[in-house]
């Protein structure tokens, strides 16, 4: 019985000391940072979706079988005809062919199908790092409520999908989209922070920076909010009115910014001030971000601090040029990657947020 | 020149440099409201005075009415209405008097008192000829107004005029850089940047060049979309005019986009530059000088594509203004890593040294 003790402490012990061995550390960091680039490219596909009103063309969520796509003329009339019930086709696409239905269909299909590829990536190394004894202890039930979080991730995506369904609309609701994008954009966050804390578990110092700090801590929840605000711009279709920079037809505020009421309704429904705050905060937010980088860049770090805070600049400036073109442009592939970018912003904030874990 | 840097006579060049900027405002805020044409005199001594009768101004007046401007554009001008344009045209001009006084007079006292020595004297008198050269430049320019059917600034001489404008600046605030701080700081690890800097001053006074051509074609009125022209990564009418070379310098069409690839092209390797020197070992100062200019890239990137969607031509005047500050912080960038060394040899040296 003692020996049995001892022999499985003495497991554990190997286990601690391979899962903390530099090699293994790269390995695991590397899955995880693949498992956020292919978030980070879901996202893209995610907007393209969108883009092509091809969202709502799958009207059943069926996570196993539905990898099988429509493989007969009898399979595909099956799938169109279910579309045919929605309001989408009856105002929008009344004159649509099963070749225009395919057209809307591949890409929610290819949406879905990555999802599944990333649940694939994420979950079958995670079985096996966790079954060689090559994640620390701390590690496991945290990466496995990630992989919980991203089953749920797909299940948030069929609620948005279904509201579109509802009578009345032609397009999913702006709150569920802001929730599903949120929701990713979270998860991707966590997926980087995760793999950041796994290849450097051990804070190194950084004397003198708790108020660089304090700045990344506030350059972030401006971002945060100003993307949040831009699901509802998404959303509620606001970038198709006031294709005008820096001013809106002329006006700094639009005339008609409370045009809804009661009042907050303007700021999720309202296409004008929906835009606007979308403008504000992303103006507020290029300001705030940009004065960071600056104290970062000037302040004493170490080097790869500081290139944490170049390439916050470098995505914040992108970011703002990339929302400005796509308003004035109404090029919604830019848009697009306007949409990617900023979960890059994001993660580039967190990098220099991680940086100075060990501010004094 | 004093090894330990003179202080009085660095400061003086920079307020030289200063007042030259306040020339680019000057002129760029005559060219904008269209006064370019306004002063139809050249009097370099006497012009300073301003008409004082109404005799002086119907002359001044009637000058202009001889104008192509004043028949095909402004055929109902008022006296007023001239005044109006009359005064910031011949402000600029006082201020290119006022300009060459404060160079050249305590140019000579420091001269006479042996505070420069002769090389120096010669060069700052060679940069007061550039000056003047651009002065008379300014003037055939302006004298253009008679020519029949010319009814603004042609892009062929305004170019030329502002590129001129910008290399006496350069060499102004060299000079002056120089003066104050006389022996390059050796700094190792920094010697890859200086190519990448030169680059990026060849190219920004190159995309300024671009710039004057679109201000003076008025091509900030055409395609006002970004990042296609109406919808042509090309746009139409790229080759409308005879002959070819024509279209690089005259087609609105032509040399707004030129002046986009251009830039896009200096803002990349400034960028690229500026994150090199960002990254690579120096000071605090030093890495400073790379801050602003990223500042500036970003910035004049995005007043060029603001000025642009906008059509607002307040916005482009801006425009022009900072692309002087870009130059200006490359040019700084670039002096302070004079003592720029590859990082071998700085590791040979700290070798030898102990």
């Amino acid at each position: 019985m003692a020996s049995q003790i001892l022999a499985g402490t003495h497991r554990e012990a190997i286990r601690a000391g391979r899962a903390a061995s530099p090699g293994n550390r790269r390995l695991v960091a590397a899955w995880l940072f693949a498992s956020f680039a292919m978030i980070v490219l879901m996202v893209g596909i995610g907007g393209y979706v969108q883009n092509e009103d091809a969202g709502l063309s799958i009207m059943v969520w069926q996570p196993i079988s539905g990898v099988i796509p429509p493989l007969t003329h009898a399979a595909w009339e099956r799938m169109f005809a279910l579309y045919k019930t929605i309001p989408q086709y009856r105002l929008h696409n009344p004159n649509m062919d099963l070749a225009g239905f395919k057209a809307i269909f591949w890409p929610e299909y290819i949406h879905r199908m990555w999802g599944r590829l990333l649940g694939i990536v994420f979950g079958a190394p995670l079985v096996w790092f966790w079954l060689t004894g090559r994640l620390e202890r701390r590690l496991r039930p945290w990466l496995a409520l990630l992989f919980v979080l991203g089953g749920l991730q797909g299940l948030v995506g069929w609620y948005m999908v279904s509201s579109g369904f509802e009578p009345g609309h032609v397009v999913v609701t702006p709150w569920r989209l802001s929730l599903h994008y949120c929701f990713a954009v979270l998860l991707c966050l966590a997926v980087f922070w995760t793999g950041l804390v796994v290849l450097r578990p051990v804070p190194a110092p950084v004397p003198r920076a708790r108020w660089l700090r304090a700045l990344v801590i506030a350059s972030i929840a401006v971002t945060a909010l100003t993307v949040v605000a831009g699901t509802f711009l998404s959303g509620t279709r606001a970038y198709l009115v006031h294709n005008h920079f820096p001013l809106m037809e002329g006006h700094l505020i639009p005339p008609d910014y409370a045009a809804l009421h009661p009042f907050w309704r303007n700021w999720f429904a309202n296409k004008a001030a929906v835009q606007w705050d979308h403008r504000l905060l992303g103006t507020l937010t290029a300001l705030i971000t940009l004065i960071t980088v600056v104290a970062g860049i000037r302040a004493e770090l170490p080097a790869r601090a500081r290139d944490a805070f170049l390439a916050m600049g470098a995505l914040v400036l992108l970011q703002y040029v990339l929302g400005v073109t796509t308003l004035v442009s109404k090029i919604l592939d830019i848009g697009l990657v306007h949409q990617m970018n900023a979960v890059l912003l994001l993660a580039a904030a967190l990098w220099a947020l991680f940086e100075l874990r060990g501010a004094r | 020149m004093r090894p330990e840097g003179d202080r009085l006579v660095g400061n003086w060049l920079l307020l030289i440099c200063a007042m030259i900027f306040g020339m680019v405002m000057g002129g760029g805020h005559a060219r904008t409201i269209g006064a370019g044409f306004a002063v139809l005199v050249w009097r370099p001594f006497l012009g300073f005075i301003p008409p004082l009768s109404h005799a002086a101004w119907e002359h001044l007046f009637g000058l202009y009415k001889q104008t192509s401007q004043f028949r095909l554009v402004h055929p109902g001008m008022t006296l007023a209405q001239f005044q109006a344009l009359f005064w910031p045209m011949f402000l600029d001009r006082v201020w290119g008097r006022v300009m060459g006084v404060v160079f050249a007079v305590p140019l000579a006292v420091f001269w006479w008192r042996g505070r420069i020595g002769n090389r120096l004297a010669l060069w700052l008198l060679a940069l007061f000829g550039a000056g003047a050269i651009e002065a008379v430049m300014g003037w055939y320019m302006v004298k253009t107004a008679f020519i029949p059917g010319v009814t603004t600034i042609p892009p062929a001489w305004l170019a030329p005029h502002f590129i001129l404008a910008m290399l006496i600046l350069g060499a102004m605030l060299w000079t002056a850089l120089t003066i104050k701080r006389p022996l390059p700081e050796p700094i190792a690890g920094a010697a890859h940047l200086r190519p990448w800097l030169n680059a990026s001053i060849g190219l920004i006074i190159l995309t300024i060049g671009a710039g004057a051509l679109v201000a003076a074609t008025n091509a900030i009125t055409v395609f006002n979309t970004f990042p296609l022209m109406d919808g042509r990564f090309v746009p139409h009418g790229f080759y409308a005019l005879h002959p070819a070379w024509l279209n690089f310098i005259d087609n609105k069409a032509t040399v707004q986009f030129d002046h986009r690839i251009l830039a896009t092209l200096t803002a990349v390797t400034v960028l690229i530059t500026a994150v090199m020197g960002l990254r690579a070992p120096l000071s605090p100062k030093g890495r400073d000088a790379f801050l602003i200019l990223a500042g500036f890239v970003s910035l004049q990137y995005i007043l060029g594509m603001t000025a642009l969607l906008s059509a607002m031509p307040e916005i482009g005047y801006v425009h022009e203004l900072n692309a002087v500050l870009l130059l200006a912080s490359a040019i700084t960038a670039r002096h302070s890593l004079r003592g720029a060394l590859p990082a071998r040899a700085a590791i040979a040296m700290k070798e030898l040294a102990s």
